[in-house]
């Protein structure tokens, strides 16, 4: 999916929308907002941003084309794909990007 | 010998080792850049995403846990994770440290040499559980020696 902010850069990203069932995945949603805004490396994923609006809880990361390691260990890349499916899964439209606040990093 | 599906071309062991390399500086600097380490709890092939060159990237911090206070090794918190990969004594007193990643990083390790999964239940009964394969077959080695 690419998404526009401001007029200058178009980035692909890979979008999480969590359950809205239960208080377990609230609890995770903003550890995971709090802990990757304390960080910052190579290494660790980049939230570029979040929405926690009434009950939509949805997380925006950058994208990363080759999936994760367990895919590549049991083969579960599809063929020329280049994309992990549970992201894909959770890849939403743009009606929902709306409403999004996206961080300017 | 590993978990690939047939016709899938394992990762080259340049690859894999990049990637090992990448997830143990992920975890370093979490354990080491502030003066309160960031314990990360959920290590585990699935949490380690890919970019275009296999750079290797930890994800999903929902059980991110920060602490112990400086001076101590270790604290005490409710026992979360996912089974195999958390270490056996935090899985057995709730007693947490920076160690309890570092062995969930060995189980990754094994993994990403072998290419086999932690828990796997299609295979003979003694090679269903990774670690336990692996400490058997380092006993017979050391037992021919």
């Amino acid at each position: 999916m690419k998404i526009s902010c401001k007029e200058f850069c178009v980035q692909t990203v890979a979008v999480k929308v969590l359950n809205r069932d239960g208080a377990q995945g609230t609890r995770e949603f903003f550890a995971e907002i709090l802990m990757l805004s304390m960080v910052q490396h190579p290494n660790l994923v980049k939230l570029i941003g979040y929405c926690a609006d009434d009950s939509y809880r949805i997380l925006v990361y950058e994208f990363m084309a080759n999936g994760s390691l367990e895919t590549h260990l049991l083969g579960m890349m599809t063929e020329n794909s280049g994309v992990d499916l549970t992201l894909q899964k959770h890849i939403v439209d743009y009606a929902t990007l709306t409403r999004f606040y996206l961080c300017q990093t | 010998m590993s978990d690939l599906a047939e016709g899938k071309e394992p990762l080259e062991w340049k690859t894999r080792m990049k990637i090992a390399e990448g997830a143990a500086k992920g975890l370093e600097y979490l354990h080491s850049s502030r003066d309160t380490p960031i314990i990360y709890r959920d290590f585990k092939s699935s949490n380690i995403l890919l970019d275009e060159n296999f750079n290797a990237k930890l994800s999903d911090f929902g059980l991110a846990k920060i602490g112990p206070k400086e001076g101590q090794e270790q604290m005490t918190s409710r026992v979360m994770g996912t089974f195999g990969y958390c270490a056996p004594e935090y899985a057995a007193t709730g007693k947490l440290s920076t160690k309890s990643d570092i062995y969930s990083f060995g189980v990754v390790f094994l993994e990403i040499i072998s290419g086999r999964r932690v828990f796997d239940t299609s295979r003979a009964t003694e090679e269903q559980n990774l670690i336990d394969w692996v400490c058997s077959a380092t006993k017979l080695v050391h037992a021919s020696e």
